[in-house]
């Protein structure tokens, strides 16, 4: 069925957003025989028959006729015996074809459609991208994705510049969900006890459970979902809750964030969504805070950050015209979001107002960022004083640090501090005071999830005592959808709720007999000694009268939606795919609030379906689609306001639809409505007339993929009179803090089988494909494991509150791993890996065994985030882990640059600050090219060039995937990995400076193909198979390479990457859809390496010719205008994909030969003149194109400074060189 | 047997300089007949059967090993980024080093008119012809698509395009083909009068039919003569420049690199006289073992070994000048990256082979500088095998620290050997030994008509007295041909 695989991808979706004809899909690859095998008559329409084929599906002779239809197939899926990967294929075509038997024709099989569209799709063209506005939900909220389609498959995910929480930025996790959806791992089909079914006979199943549950209010039916923002989702569950009133909606999420929702609870009385301004702050406080990584705004907040350190490149003129105002009054009337500002090469810094101006027009003016942190962290490493302590210790920073602002939530004596860490609060706080002082409040401290919310409250009443409320922090309505508004769900009390109920015997009051689970995968990420995974069996399995092992003996109906046959589907009795976002239509709020409509990029490959179908299944619409109820469900919000005037509401409130109601607000579309009813029929009379104003609406939302005016409501919050936050107590003695973190790479668990994650170095451990325990040097040497030697880690067992790793269903020992800047006495461990069944990558029962070990087999609901009485027992064994950079020391090599930030104040940009940093004596730089050959000259035509600004680099990896998505990279697996053979184009070296065993700190380097003009690689190519542009590229021919690897040996900065072997899968099918149809799939013994996005340019080229020929053959002056302008535009559009994806515009791409409109030097080129600018290792006479800017350190005096003088930062050869 | 080795002990008293290279009392006959009972009369005997199993069994380890290369990649070895090159390109410098001596024997010597090298030049040449063999086997096949190789050659194509002619590697192609043909000339030229006298003195057919094929009609006339002499020499002139300027090629693989611990200047000395040095061991590790099993001393003597012992001395201390330069350089430079490429050789990963092979390149040759252990044939074995293994770690050494830690920190990595680089090395050396296990039975090892003309000149020698011992015999007036 898959030999033509773009016949997959037929469903066209289009930003105008009308809806796609299902019924017009032929229902392909339905031989004859099989009508027979159903003794059909042969006569009906292939509608009729394929309903009443459904309706049929349930019975015995169906159940036969699928296993006389797949014999083999249907019998391996039952077979515990591992599969071949030959069979599994096998097996996998043939539940594909049962897929599309099942859902009548989703999968359309080999068709031959040779007459040209009637109506062609909108804006269609072969071998041409388009681009799609929608949105990726993570961890239940959104983020603004625009996804290039081409031929009609989603290939790539780029941020969309007019979303505040993207700003035209990515993060790995959106950037890989496009390998997600076409992972060949997914489940395909509905199972029933693990078996084929059908949605029908589930659709069947639940309509007579849920009529017998009528009577009773739905006592007994539990849905249980992950963070819900959707509003159209969270009217759905609340429709249905109305009209079974007895039912329950839990939640459960293992990365919450339900401490910080706590804490505004304990500080302002109510749950709100704290909004944070980090551009405008220049003070900053982390207090376990990984807000550049793990936040739904981290996009945002990112940027924002790291404009607010940015070194200003010189636009004397614009600076001139900036007026030396009032920051703080800047601040207030700053635009909210300057969406759109992501302009290519062309960008500024966002919107200018947004960050803490300088007076003066050049100086440079950095935010000072203060880190207390359990676990080393990307924000930790931007960190300029950072403060390693063991996570129960965080809070007793917090409280220290609010006595000493003399906050008067921290009325009780803080508990002793050491000296150091007392010294080091007393630093902050008078940092604190003061910059709050200077700048009017444009200081913020930040709490982390993982703290209680007693710590988050502190954390407000410190910002509130510091005037930042309304200037670096504002408050919104919370953007999460709760059963009762108000309430905020604690998701692990929830589940642990569903988890009582459910271990109640049959016929107890509040029993559960049907659980419906949309999304997520508790029965793995459930913390152990809920022991969900057991109690979710047991209930799934509970028959009538004993052992009947026919089906229909079961008492309870457990169904489960998930995007794989995971370890939850294991154990439900129904297991239905989840259509993936890419697939769905949805909708889901970003961290401040506002609704992005997730419009489908392709049709489901695997007949999924998505929460909202479900949530229509329950409510007894399952004829109304996913694109019906979301369209329904903004109609109706639309015509709110205008019903609510009849009400009594204030009219003209200026509050657009979806605004005036926080999504918790429980309240039914149509004001007027009772809850729990279908549409009344003049509702439903008014939805089915045309409404010409909602379909603008609706198309400027899908174009946008913002729903304009949605952001929730800014609330002036005050903190609690009397609030009285309680001194934090000491953990109790005995073990090791242990602190679970969500993984960098694979979350929670839930992108465990997405290579390119799991292939991904973590960021600053730069491990691959597992995780571990991590301890500290100093934690190391007393354990007495293994140090600093190649990839090697100690195995460990690990005992934690009477919970033990290895135990029977995990028997392998854990590894532990040193990372330098623990903090000592605690260990950190990773979530998201162990997983039994994931898939091929991360783990199958029976196949593969799990790539690391299961942190939740280990964790307690008491304790989710962190807990002492740990207890490590050393095997004396050990383990080798998948390190991408053995080596982070710089060895004294001047490569990663860093500089004192008061080294570069008050020096005029030209006149480099003093000697240590004047890049011309230290003999590197543009310093003198020697050449035999006489110069190129680059001058004319395109002179590509890229810089990377090492200061704004917070090492997010999101290049990594990106670069990963647009060319097609391979994933290598952990042995090859292991065998230093990763093949990421881009990859960002990590480097610590300073003592490794005490607290380091770490500088990030993006490193890639510098495009040396004089490049080594180039001459040592016996077959010319890279050689060089006349545009200044370092090309690689692909065909012409026979792979003697001389060009990566002669390579200093080794970022090209061979194909040791056939790395590239071209048997799977599926994976054909994903790949960039411009770029060639490198085969085995072929040398690989970052081309610049050569495509890209390429393309931007060809256009930009020809708008060059038609503007000379232009014969108006508003044409020769008009012509010129799309040149512009095109050239400052041109991005790099690790350009693209990059939050905080560190990567910067561009034609260094190109004068835009306003007579400006590109962004890039400003960039290179800047006189602290350097090229690595241009000593070698390289010439690179890509060079960089040093790292700045912004380190509070009163503290320490940091060790910027540090042998990593000067280089002896050149002294003795020079 | 007993008899050759009691005849053996008078020549080992005697290897001084002026000692002879041919034992006492033979004549035309017995040399002609001597060498060519190995090839027609004699039984294959049992020791060659042992060892050509043994030699069958290494070259289906490299068979085996080949197929799983090109069957699955050059990812099989345990090569990675940063060290793209590993066993690969060690194997195939230290083949070709090892193919220098038979043409330094050959070439060099005979234009030098050094007469004690005719006993081993023939055995020496083939060496060469075998380990050239093998060297060029590696550059082939540590290609990531070594079905493509011909890419390298400049010939017409579709594409219109020609190698890129300023990369090493493509000088490697012109330097170690040349090399190739030159040598298989120079052995093959060398050979045709002592195919004619096989051809003469066989029984059977085939064989007659086969070498007689091979000598091309040679009667031993003296306008044969005269032309063989002609070419020859010529020949030797061609090949003597080569055995300079092979492995300076080679050597700018690594010296026209910019990779720390690779980009030096004493690198074509350097590796000229490594060649040398461990071309003359691996002869000696060969010229032993075959010299006692065929009671071919009266051939090779005690002189030889003597002098080849002195060649092994005189360029090991070529080589360790070569290192003693590398380190006096880094330092000297102050270049960080050159130091840190000798501190990490001393102590880092790799430290082991490094001190390893200083002990076998460095200190141990040292006992040739003494008579009683250059004419001990145990311990010239064993020190000419040590030599061996230590040129292989140099060149080991050499590329795999140097590229496993150069310029950025961030990509640092270990080279760990697979079975399957094993299997090729071991293999490759299967290939020589199987090459030249058939070599030593269908061909005469040692020249017969070079060692008639010594009987000659031994006859000359004691006739007139040892002030005639360099002059000049006329080979048309001393042999009556090869028909003898």
């Amino acid at each position: 069925m898959l030999e033509s695989p773009v016949q997959l991808t037929v469903r066209k979706t289009r930003s105008a957003g009308k809806r796609p004809d299902r019924a017009l899909d032929v229902c392909p690859g339905k031989h004859p025989q099989e009508i027979a095998a159903g003794d059909t008559p042969a006569d009906r329409s292939p509608p009729a028959y394929w309903r009443s084929l459904q309706e049929w599906a349930g019975t015995e002779e169906f159940e036969h006729f699928l296993h006389r239809e797949f014999p083999a197939a249907a019998s391996e899926w039952k077979d515990a015996s591992p599969l071949s990967r030959r069979n599994f294929l096998k097996v996998m075509g043939a539940s594909l074809a049962l897929a599309g038997l099942n859902a009548g024709c989703d999968i359309r099989g080999p068709q031959e459609k040779i007459v040209p569209y009637v109506v062609p799709p909108e804006l269609q063209q072969p071998a041409k991208t388009l681009q799609y506005a929608t949105a990726m939900p993570f961890g239940g909220y959104g983020k603004g994705l625009l996804v290039q389609s081409f031929a009609g498959r989603p290939i790539k995910v780029e941020g969309n510049p007019k979303h505040p929480g993207s700003l035209g930025a990515t993060d790995p996790f959106a950037q890989a969900s496009v390998l997600e959806l076409y992972d060949p791992d997914r489940s395909k089909t509905v199972l029933a006890g693990g078996e084929v079914n059908t949605w029908a006979v589930l659709l069947r199943a639940l309509r007579e459970r849920l009529d017998a549950k009528k009577a009773s209010g739905g006592a007994g039916v539990r849905i249980l979902t992950e963070t819900v923002t959707s509003p159209t989702l969270a009217e759905q569950i609340r429709r249905f809750l109305a009209q079974y009133p007895k039912a329950k909606w839990h939640q459960y999420e293992p990365v919450n964030r339900d401490n910080i929702t706590a804490g505004t609870m304990q500080a302002f009385g109510r749950p709100l969504n704290p909004v944070y301004h980090f551009g405008r702050a220049a003070c900053i406080v982390s207090l376990d805070a990984n807000f550049l990584y793990e936040d739904p705004g981290s996009l945002r907040y990112a940027r924002q950050f790291i404009d607010g350190r940015r070194l200003r490149v010189t636009a004397p003129e614009s600076a001139s015209t900036q007026p030396a105002t009032d920051e703080a009054a800047a601040f207030r009337e700053a635009p909210q979001a300057s969406a759109g500002a992501n302009g290519g090469a062309w960008r500024e810094t966002l919107g200018e107002g947004d960050a803490p101006q300088p007076a003066a027009g050049n100086e440079f003016l950095s935010n000072r960022l203060y880190v207390a942190e359990s676990t080393p962290t990307i924000t930790g490493a931007m960190a300029d004083n950072r403060l390693r302590v063991p996570p129960s210790q965080v809070g007793a920073v917090a409280y220290a640090l609010a006595s000493a602002l003399k906050v008067g939530a921290a009325s009780a004596p803080p508990p002793p501090l050491a000296a150091d860490l007392s010294r080091w609060v007393q630093a902050v706080a008078d940092d604190l005071r003061d910059t709050a002082a200077r700048h009017k409040g444009a200081a913020l401290v930040v709490a982390g999830p993982n703290q209680p919310p007693s710590i988050h409250a502190l954390a407000h009443a410190i910002n509130a005592a510091l005037g930042a409320v309304g200037v670096t922090v504002v408050y919104t309505e919370p953007a999460e959808a709760w059963p009762e508004p108000g309430k905020p769900v604690d998701k692990l009390a929830s589940l642990r709720e569903l988890a009582v109920d459910m271990s109640r015997a049959p016929g107890e009051a509040s029993a559960v007999d049907t659980l419906i689970i949309i999304g997520g995968n508790p029965a793995y990420s459930a913390p152990a000694n809920l022991d969900f995974a057991k109690l979710l069996l047991d209930l799934s399995s509970r028959r009538k009268g004993g052992e009947g092992r026919d089906r229909d003996q079961l008492v309870n109906l457990t169904v489960h939606l998930g995007l794989h046959y995971d370890e939850t589907g294991f154990n439900c009795m129904w297991h239905v795919p989840q259509a993936h976002y890419l697939e769905s239509w949805g909708d889901v709020r970003a961290y401040h609030g506002l609704v992005s409509i997730i419009q489908p990029l392709i049709q489901p490959l695997y007949a999924g379906h998505t929460a909202i179908d479900m949530m229509s299944a329950l409510l007894g619409e399952p004829d109304v689609s996913g694109y019906e109820a979301v369209r329904r469900y903004w109609r109706v919000q639309r015509q709110a306001p205008a019903t609510a005037q009849g009400t009594g509401q204030a009219p003209g409130t200026g509050q657009a639809p979806g605004t005036g109601q926080a999504p918790g607000t429980g309240q039914a579309p149509g004001t007027g409505q009772a809850p729990g009813q279908t549409l009344s029929r003049q509702a439903a009379d008014a939805l089915a007339q045309p409404d010409p104003a909602f379909e603008l609406f609706w198309e400027r939302s899908l174009q946008d993929g913002v729903v304009e005016g949605t952001e929730l409501p800014r609330v002036q919050a005050a903190v609690v009179p009397n609030l009285a936050v309680p001194a934090p107590s000491t953990p109790g003695a005995g073990g090791l803090e242990v602190s679970f973190r969500p993984d960098p790479s694979v979350w929670d668990g839930r992108f465990a089988n997405n290579g390119w994650l799991q292939e991904l170095p973590k960021p600053l451990t730069k491990l691959t494909w597992d995780n571990a325990v991590y301890v500290s040097p100093a934690t190391a040497q007393k354990l007495g494991v293994v140090i600093g030697q190649h990839d090697k880690a100690s195995l460990v067992r690990l005992r934690y509150r009477g919970r033990a790793l290895p135990n029977d269903q995990f028997p392998q020992e854990v590894p532990v791993w040193v990372w330098p800047g623990h903090p000592d006495g605690s260990v950190t461990i990773h979530l998201g890996y162990g997983r039994s069944r994931a898939g091929r990558v991360a783990g199958l029962l029976g196949d593969t065994p799990p790539r690391g070990f299961n942190a939740f087999a280990l964790a307690d609901s008491d304790f989710p985030h962190f807990g002492a009485g740990l207890e490590i027992e050393v095997t004396g064994e050990t383990a080798r882990l998948a390190c991408t950079q053995d080596h982070q020391l710089l060895e004294g090599r001047d490569i990663a640059r860093v500089h004192k930030v008061s080294d570069i104040v008050g020096n005029a940009p030209g006149h480099p600050p003093d000697k240590s940093t004047n890049v011309a004596e230290r003999g590197h730089g543009e310093g003198e090219h020697v050449s035999l050959y006489p110069e190129y000259d680059y001058s004319k035509g395109h002179a590509w060039g890229m810089a990377i600004d090492m200061n704004a680099c917070i090492g997010c990896n999101a290049c990594t995937v990106a670069c990963q998505a647009e060319n097609n990279i391979a994933v290598v697996g952990p042995e090859q990995v292991l065998n230093g053979r990763e093949m990421h184009w881009i990859r960002i070296d990590t480097y610590y400076r300073g003592d490794p065993a005490g607290d380091p700190e770490a500088v990030f380097q993006p490193m890639l193909c510098q495009h040396c003009e004089n490049a080594p690689c180039e001459v040592v190519c016996p077959v010319a198979a890279t050689t060089h542009s006349h545009e200044g590229l370092n090309e690689m021919t692909y065909n012409r390479c026979v792979g003697t690897r001389y060009c990566s040996n002669n390579c200093p900065y080794k970022v090209r990457r061979f194909n040791f072997l056939q790395y590239q899968d071209k048997t799977t099918p599926v994976l054909a859809l994903m790949r960039n149809p411009s770029v060639t799939v490198r085969d085995r013994g072929v040398m690989e390496k970052c081309t610049y996005c050569v495509q890209r340019l390429n393309g931007t080229r060809i256009e930009t010719e020809k708008l060059k020929a038609q503007l000379s053959e232009a014969t108006t002056e508003q044409e020769r205008q008009e012509k010129g302008q799309k040149i512009h535009e095109l050239m400052g559009h041109l991005q790099t994909a690790c350009q693209q994806s990059c939050p905080t515009e560190a990567i910067v791409f561009g034609d260094m030969n190109y004068i835009d409109a306003d007579r400006r030097k590109p962004w890039v080129t400003r960039l290179k003149e800047q006189p602290i600018h350097y090229g690595v290792l241009t000593e070698l006479n390289t010439q690179p194109r890509t060079t960089y800017l040093p790292k700045l350190v912004n380190a509070n005096p009163a503290i320490g400074t940091p060790e910027t003088d540090a042998p990593g930062n000067r280089h002896p050869s050149n002294e003795a060189r020079a | 047997m007993t008899q050759t080795v009691e005849h053996n002990t008078a020549a080992d008293d005697e290897a001084g300089p002026r000692s002879p290279v041919i034992g006492p009392g033979h004549t035309y006959a017995s040399v002609t007949d001597q060498i060519s009972a190995i090839v027609l009369t004699r039984r294959t005997p049992k020791g060659w059967l042992i060892m050509f199993g043994v030699a069958s069994v290494l070259l289906t380890i490299f068979m085996v090993s080949v197929f799983e290369l090109l069957r699955k990649g050059t990812g099989v070895w345990g090569l990675n980024i940063p060290v793209g090159w590993a066993f690969d390109i060690t194997n195939f410098v230290w083949w070709v080093g090892i193919g220098h001596a038979g043409t330094l024997i050959s070439a060099i010597l005979l234009l030098l008119r050094q007469e004690w090298r005719t006993s081993i030049n023939r055995f020496a040449e083939a060496m060469t012809l075998f380990a050239v063999a093998c060297a060029g086997m590696f550059p082939l096949l540590h290609l990531g698509r070594p079905w493509l190789f011909y890419w390298l050659m400049p010939y017409p194509n579709v594409m219109s395009l020609l190698p890129q002619f300023r990369s090493p590697l493509e000088w490697d192609v012109f330097a170690v083909s040349t090399y190739a043909t030159v040598s298989a000339l120079f052995w093959y030229v060398g050979l045709i009068p002592d195919l004619a006298t096989l051809r003469d003195r066989t029984r059977s057919g085939i064989a007659q039919k086969v070498y007689g094929l091979l000598a091309m009609g040679w009667r031993g006339s003296a306008m044969h003569w005269h032309r063989y002499e002609v070419a020859y020499l010529l020949l030797a002139g061609l090949a003597t420049p080569l055995v300079v300027s092979v492995h300076t090629v080679v050597s700018f693989d690594f010296a026209v690199s910019q990779v720390p611990g690779w980009h030096t200047t004493i690198f074509p000395p350097y590796f000229v006289a490594g060649a040398v040095f461990s071309g003359f061991a691996m002869v000696a590790t060969l010229a032993i073992p075959i010299r006692w099993y065929y009671g071919l001393e009266d051939f090779i003597t005690m002189r030889h070994l003597n002098n080849m012992a002195k060649v092994m001395l005189a360029t090991g201390l070529i080589v360790i000048y070569g290192y003693s330069t590398e380190w006096f350089a880094a330092f000297y430079s102050g270049n960080v990256y050159e130091i840190a490429v000798v501190k990490n050789r001393f102590f880092g990963p790799y430290k082991l082979e490094y001190w390893a092979l200083l002990l076998c390149n460095g200190l141990i040759p040292q006992l040739f500088w003494f008579h009683r252990f250059r004419t001990s044939i145990p311990v010239l074995f064993t020190v000419s095998i040590i030599i061996n293994v230590g040129m292989w770690l140099e060149r080991f050494i050499i590329i795999v620290t140097s590229l496993s830690r150069d310029y950025l920190p961030s990509s640092w990595d270990m080279f760990y050997p697979t079975i399957w680089d094993w299997g090729l090395y071991i293999g490759s050396i299967g290939l020589f030994l199987w090459l030249l296990l058939l070599f030593i039975r269908f061909l005469p090892m040692i020249s017969v008509f070079e060692m008639r003309e010594l009987v000659s000149r031994q006859r000359g020698h004691v006739a007139e007295g040892p002030s005639e011992a360099g002059g000049r015999i006329d080979k048309v007036d001393g042999l009556e041909g090869a028909t003898a």
